[in-house]
């Protein structure tokens, strides 16, 4: 294999449903009647009539022109909203379901474990499974023996080889399932979110498991949710909002970011006359953000040039929503600047984090020479205007309102089971 | 033996505040009136203690006694909100006792919120002066002890430097070491042990300790359980305000773990509502090991943390945790439901990453939720706590703030990514 062909490539890839009708809750008679009609084409109220809004008609696609390449050796993890796209992606690449167009190209061999179930059959043996999966047929018969004694002693199932697996826990299947794909010599792994469930230490065996393939140069994409997992094994970041991509991020600057992965839809106006102190003028400030101001980021570019002679200068942006210092982010260090030169430090600032509703961003420059300190503000240097049509406001709510939409990982475990005799 | 602490019959009793109440003059006057009459006239505190089931007043802590010897390392436990912090507060005599009778013999160095009453702007030989003089030391002992003090903290080389200017972490390593370093009979540590910095609670842990075998008598307020069995001779549980259990180290955090984990000591759910089919047994503040801290550290990840028991298997719950700045909300996080067939406990957390939180005190909030699972938009909240905690940044070089000397107010002060360019 050559080192310069990627381990998957995409292009154009697309996934059409067609109309799909969501429906929330359980299936009233009387919404299954009007479902019916409607489908039969015979009662077209049902989409304005609010008495209905538990169903919708989506017309779409579960995928959209995804073009990307991975590399071999590399962790890729899929991230965004729930129902952004991510476990399709992963079925069309995993081959199981076919695009409706678009080129998904698989460079080696591939184990893949994808969607609800699992990758075993309730009524047989855990044995029998590893035996009858694709990964066993895929190993060296001299080495068939020790993938099955792998993968026992990977999803910790001594002494469960022969026991039914209808009488396993959840978890145990789980726990098989993705140890015959970590066990595997496949070369491309696909997982969907597996590695978040199971106790901590299983997870963190999972993690360096998916660690100790990378360095043997196998290639893993993964759909999860745990930006804890996330910070500690991608090495790359697609995001995903309504079937494409939106965002591809290397880790390094990845795990340093807050994203609640929800994009909102945010514009802005900036200032257009600009400062300057005795120390440095402001040259230029703009605003760039993604795709059609819906990302989940801006870019904030600040220009300055200096007017001493090796003055040491440090940005620092503060973000407020009307007088409240929400968020201050500050350059990493100073940087000591020729007379005359000018440099450009440009900021990422997540506004997925934001709820609706107006902001401005504050710059300030902080500058030193000898002993002399300038300090150069730009109060609503740009002004933000955040969206979030979702959103519903009440009075109450408006009162107790978060003023940052995050998902911080959770860690859920039972500690203390069965009743207190 | 004389114990160095003495305590009979004490209580605190704090007022709820009436939310309906308008505050002013017209109403504040007449009350605060009535509380100087009452007890200016009627001199003994019993009389003025209010009625146990009075829900206008609140019982921190009810008839505590016992005495403490020197010596004595004695550790405090029990679940937040249980009252062991007020009674600290107490004997530091930052609080006033409702009623009960106190005696300390000896002087009393309160280690309650490390870094606080110290002058930023003020060298760091000042500080430590003043501290002296506040805590009634003489002048020339003061002066004989700063060498120690600097040492033990690590700023030697900042003996005349304004405290501001030092890496922020100073305050709190200079708090704890001006505080040892000028000897006292008591020491009461309120779970400042636990910032989290390793080298320097080490350095805390062996002082207690060689404290305790110089024959002072030292309190220790902690939810680290591991750290009271390796400092403690004698460990006292408090809960709601009265004490459960007083002995030996072993038996008490034995029991007090289990009794942690399934809430049967509390008291007995007779109702069949659905509040009764769950309970918040405790909520902590815990460090990237998951051990339980008192206070934040900018530079690593903390976890937010709750144990839930629920009850009935026909309900779910869920629990909102929210960190609030202040009176804002900062973030709000819904966990996913909780079920379970027979009463099991659930430790439920979220982790807030490095490099996220600013370095004040915020709040963390835990609500609890709790659903019939066939009525699910029927939700009632079963439980409602909350603490404050501050956050440190005693590594102020590997923070965000590393080498800034300017404003630092903002609710958070994430990471974020910057890129330098520069023009040929």
């Amino acid at each position: 294999m050559r080192p310069d062909v990627p381990a998957i490539r995409a292009r154009g890839l697309a996934c059409y449903f067609g109309p799909q009708l969501e429906m929330d809750g359980v299936n009233h008679p009387r919404e299954a009647w009007r479902t019916l009609l409607r489908f039969a084409g015979l009662d077209l109220r049902v989409l304005k009539d609010q008495s209905t809004h538990r169903t919708s008609v989506v017309d779409g696609y579960a995928v959209r022109d995804v073009s990307f390449d991975i590399a071999r050796g590399s962790v890729v993890c899929l991230a965004g909203p729930s129902g952004s796209g991510k476990s399709v992606l992963l079925k069309l690449l995993a081959g199981a379901i076919a695009p409706t167009a678009g080129r998904a190209e698989i460079f080696g061999v591939m184990s893949s474990l994808t969607g609800g179930g699992g990758k075993v059959d309730e009524q047989t043996s855990a044995r029998e499974s590893i035996r009858s999966s694709a990964e066993y047929e895929a190993t060296p018969p001299d080495d068939r023996g020790r993938f099955v004694a792998d993968v026992v002693d990977f999803a910790e199932l001594h002494g469960f080889e022969d026991a039914p697996i209808r009488t396993f826990s959840t978890g145990m299947k789980l726990r098989l399932s993705i140890a015959i794909v970590l066990c595997s010599r496949a070369e491309i792994l696909l997982l969907d979110a597996v590695l978040a469930v199971g106790d901590i230490a299983f997870q963190q065996k999972c993690v360096h498991r998916v660690r100790e393939l990378a360095t043997e140069g196998r290639t893993i994409l993964a759909v999860l949710d745990d930006e804890a997992i996330v910070e500690q094994i991608a090495t790359r970041v697609l995001t995903l909002a309504a079937g494409r991509i939106v965002g591809d991020t290397s880790t390094a600057m990845h795990g340093r970011h807050v994203t609640s992965g929800i994009a909102a839809d945010v514009s802005w106006e900036v200032l257009t006359d600009l400062p300057e102190d005795e120390a440095v003028v402001m040259r230029g400030l703009t605003v760039d953000a993604g795709r059609d101001g819906v990302s989940s980021y801006i870019d904030l570019a600040m220009a300055f040039e200096a007017r001493l002679e090796g003055v040491r200068c440090r940005p620092s942006v503060v973000l407020n929503r009307d007088d409240l210092r929400l968020m201050r982010t500050l350059a990493p260090g100073a940087l000591a600047i020729g007379r005359g030169r000018r440099v450009t430090w440009t900021v990422r600032i997540p506004t997925d984090t934001l709820v609706d509703g107006a902001y401005t961003l504050m710059v300030n420059m902080q500058s030193e020479h000898g002993d002399a300190v300038y300090s150069m503000k730009a109060h609503e240097a740009v002004r933000l205007h955040v969206r979030r049509p979702e959103e519903k406001k009440t009075e109450e709510r408006a009162r107790t309102a978060p003023l940052l939409v995050v998902r911080f990982p959770w860690e859920i475990e039972t500690i203390e089971g069965g009743a207190p005799s | 033996m004389t114990p160095t602490i003495s305590i009979r019959g004490l209580s605190k009793v704090f007022g709820r505040r009436d939310a309906t109440r308008v505050k002013g003059v017209a109403t504040d006057g007449p009350v605060a009136l009535g509380r100087f009459l009452r007890q200016t006239l009627r001199r003994t505190a019993a009389a003025t203690l209010p009625e146990r089931s009075d829900s206008r007043f609140f019982w921190a802590l009810e008839d505590i006694s016992f005495d403490v010897f020197p010596g004595e390392v004695l550790g405090i436990i029990g679940r937040n909100g249980a009252g062991k912090s007020t009674l600290l507060k107490i004997l530091a005599r930052v609080l006033h006792p409702t009623a009960g009778r106190i005696v300390i013999r000896g002087r009393v160095v309160s280690m309650l919120e490390l870094g606080i009453g110290f002058a930023p702007q003020l060298t760091v030989s000042d500080n430590i002066q003043i501290q002296g003089r506040l805590a009634g030391v003489p002048a020339a002992r003061i002066a004989a002890a700063e060498d120690a003090i600097l040492e033990f903290a690590g700023l030697t080389a900042c003996r005349n430097v304004p405290l501001q200017e030092c890496p922020s972490g100073s305050a709190v390593h200079l708090g704890f070491a001006a505080m040892v370093g000028l000897g006292a009979e008591v020491v009461l540590a309120d779970e400042v042990l636990a910032v989290g910095d390793a080298e320097f609670r080490e350095a805390c842990e062996s002082r207690v300790k060689a404290a305790g075998q110089s024959g002072e008598s030292v309190l220790f307020v902690s939810h680290d359980m591991a750290a009271i069995r390796r400092l403690c001779t004698r460990v006292i549980w408090i809960d709601k305000g009265r004490i459960v259990r007083d002995g030996a180290t072993d038996d008490v955090v034995t029991a007090y773990t289990s009794e942690l984990l399934t809430g049967r000591m509390l008291p007995a759910l007779t109702g069949t509502g659905l509040v009764e089919s769950c309970r918040l047994l405790d909520v902590r503040l815990l460090d990237e090991a998951r051990a339980p801290i008192g206070a934040a550290q900018i530079t690593s990840p903390t976890y937010l943390d709750c144990l839930v028991r629920v009850l009935r298997p026909e309900v779910t719950a869920y629990v909102d945790i929210e960190l609030w700045r202040e009176k804002r909300c900062v973030f709000r996080q819904t966990s996913e439901p909780l079920i379970a067939r027979e009463p099991t406990t659930f430790r439920v957390a979220t982790r807030i990453p490095a490099d996220f939180l600013n370095e004040v005190p915020y709040h963390a909030r835990f609500r609890v939720h709790v659903a019939h699972r066939s009525q699910q938009d029927e939700r009632v909240v079963a439980a409602d706590e909350r603490f404050e905690f501050p956050v440190m940044n005693p590594h102020p070089e590997r923070s965000v703030w590393n080498d800034w000397r300017w404003g630092r107010i903002a609710v958070v002060s994430p990471r974020l990514d910057w890129k330098v360019t520069c023009e040929p």
